[in-house]
């Protein structure tokens, strides 16, 4: 029973075990989302087939690179890692996260179900929970209807009047910053990679943030929705804000799905959190999340009144020599958004 | 060998040696789920001092195969 990697010309019905095991995306999606049409053969997915032709699992992989010093390690995310229910798929999970690990030399995956969570520690697998999503609600709705709220129609009125006036009493105040400014693009441009260059040394190991990535992930997401922008510091881009706002149980989401800037100039990322929420304000969404991972971020956030919310668990099956340990990974959204999971 | 690999099924499964035979396989055995078998994968490579392929890993269903993968790997 063999082990293949996804192709654009793989059989139709592999596509619709993703959409039916995994997630009812389409094919368009699960050609983005493993670059079936780029140019390097690189494999970024396999699927296992058992004897009838069928398929009983698929696991999927997002490259990046770890950097520690000098040295520079080749890793990959795992994601959309299922198995047809029943007894025929037994052990097709285990084989394809070898498969994975083969094609890389540290995997690595975020969160995981519960299936994830009880079977990578019988593997020997680690995992740390220092990364955290934070949230700001910042709509009377948002903060009316949390919690048993919900349940009781008659104090949803008092509760919406209580709401409105937090909710204005959290709104983030944009400050002004004459050294800083953002300019949205539609694209990130290739002159960016120079400044990721400078910058990685600052947050590493990290995922990648060439324009080329991001360009990729949040550029060309076939559903959109993503808006870029570069960090201007004295005049000249020192980094990148990217945002997105969706809709999630009826609340309008806004997120801040990945940043880069200049960590040693001062008040240059209380600014950015600053600018981001302000923005996010200003299309009104009814609350704000932030995926963080270092002390700096999170005191930002905690400053603008951002609760941490939930950990988001890092797994990881076995660290280069010399690599920083995970819990010194700088993570955003970008590395947990369910668009790319 | 066959005794060696039944003393890991009743380990993993907590069950006694005797309730495997010919007939062990992940519909005659209750409780032989994705994660237990993991379990088992990691016992038998703890037990044998080996590493599965990845193909092998959905093979080791049987007694029978179980016993030919491991005269594979010597």
């Amino acid at each position: 029973m063999p082990i293949a990697a996804l192709e654009a010309s793989s059989p139709a019905h592999v596509f619709e075990f993703l959409d039916r095991h995994v997630s009812p995306r389409g094919i368009a999606h699960w050609r983005w989302k493993y670059q079936l049409d780029a140019a390097d053969a690189a494999p970024r997915a396999f699927y296992h087939l058992q004897a009838d032709g069928s398929v009983a699992g698929f696991i999927g992989i997002l490259p990046t690179v770890l950097h520690s010093q000098a040295n520079q390690t080749r890793a990959a995310w795992f994601v959309d890692w299922a198995t047809r229910p029943g007894e025929g798929a037994v052990g097709s999970g285990v084989a394809l996260l070898r498969r994975a690990q083969a094609a890389t030399d540290v995997l690595l995956t975020l969160q995981g179900s519960a299936d994830t969570q009880a079977i990578l520690p019988k593997l020997r697998w680690s995992m740390v929970e220092r990364p955290a999503v934070w949230v700001l609600r910042t709509s009377a709705r948002a903060i009316a209807v949390r919690g048993p709220l919900r349940e009781r129609a008659w104090l949803r009125g008092p509760a919406l009047l209580a709401g409105s006036v937090v909710a204005r009493a959290r709104r983030v105040p944009r400050v002004a910053g004459a050294a800083f400014a953002l300019e949205e693009v539609e694209r990130i441009p290739t002159s960016y990679d120079a400044v990721w260059e400078a910058r990685r040394g600052e947050f590493a190991p990290l995922m990648e943030r060439t324009s080329a990535q991001l360009d990729f992930m949040c550029g060309r997401y076939p559903e959109g929705g993503y808006r870029a922008f570069l960090v201007h510091v004295d005049g000249a881009v020192a980094g990148h804000l990217i945002l997105r706002i969706d809709e999630k149980d009826d609340l309008q989401r806004g997120r801040i799905i990945d940043a880069l800037w200049p960590r040693t100039r001062a008040g240059a990322l209380e600014w950015l959190v600053r600018e981001a929420c302000g923005i996010l304000q200003e299309h009104g969404v009814d609350y704000i999340e932030c995926t963080a991972s270092a002390a700096d971020l999170e005191r930002a956030l905690a400053g603008c009144r951002f609760s941490r919310l939930r950990p988001v668990p890092v797994w990881y099956h076995r660290l280069p020599d010399g690599a920083a340990g995970p819990d010194a990974w700088f993570l955003t959204y970008l590395d947990c958004d369910r668009a790319y999971r | 060998m066959r005794d060696d690999i039944i003393a890991v099924f009743a380990q993993v499964f907590g069950r006694a040696p005797e309730q495997f035979g010919e007939d062990t396989s992940p519909a005659t055995v209750e409780g032989w789920d994705s994660v237990r078998h993991v379990e088992l994968v990691v016992a038998l490579e703890e037990r044998f001092g080996c590493m599965f392929d990845p193909e092998e890993v959905p093979e080791l269903t049987s007694l029978t195969r179980i016993e030919d993968i491991l005269r594979h790997h010597g």
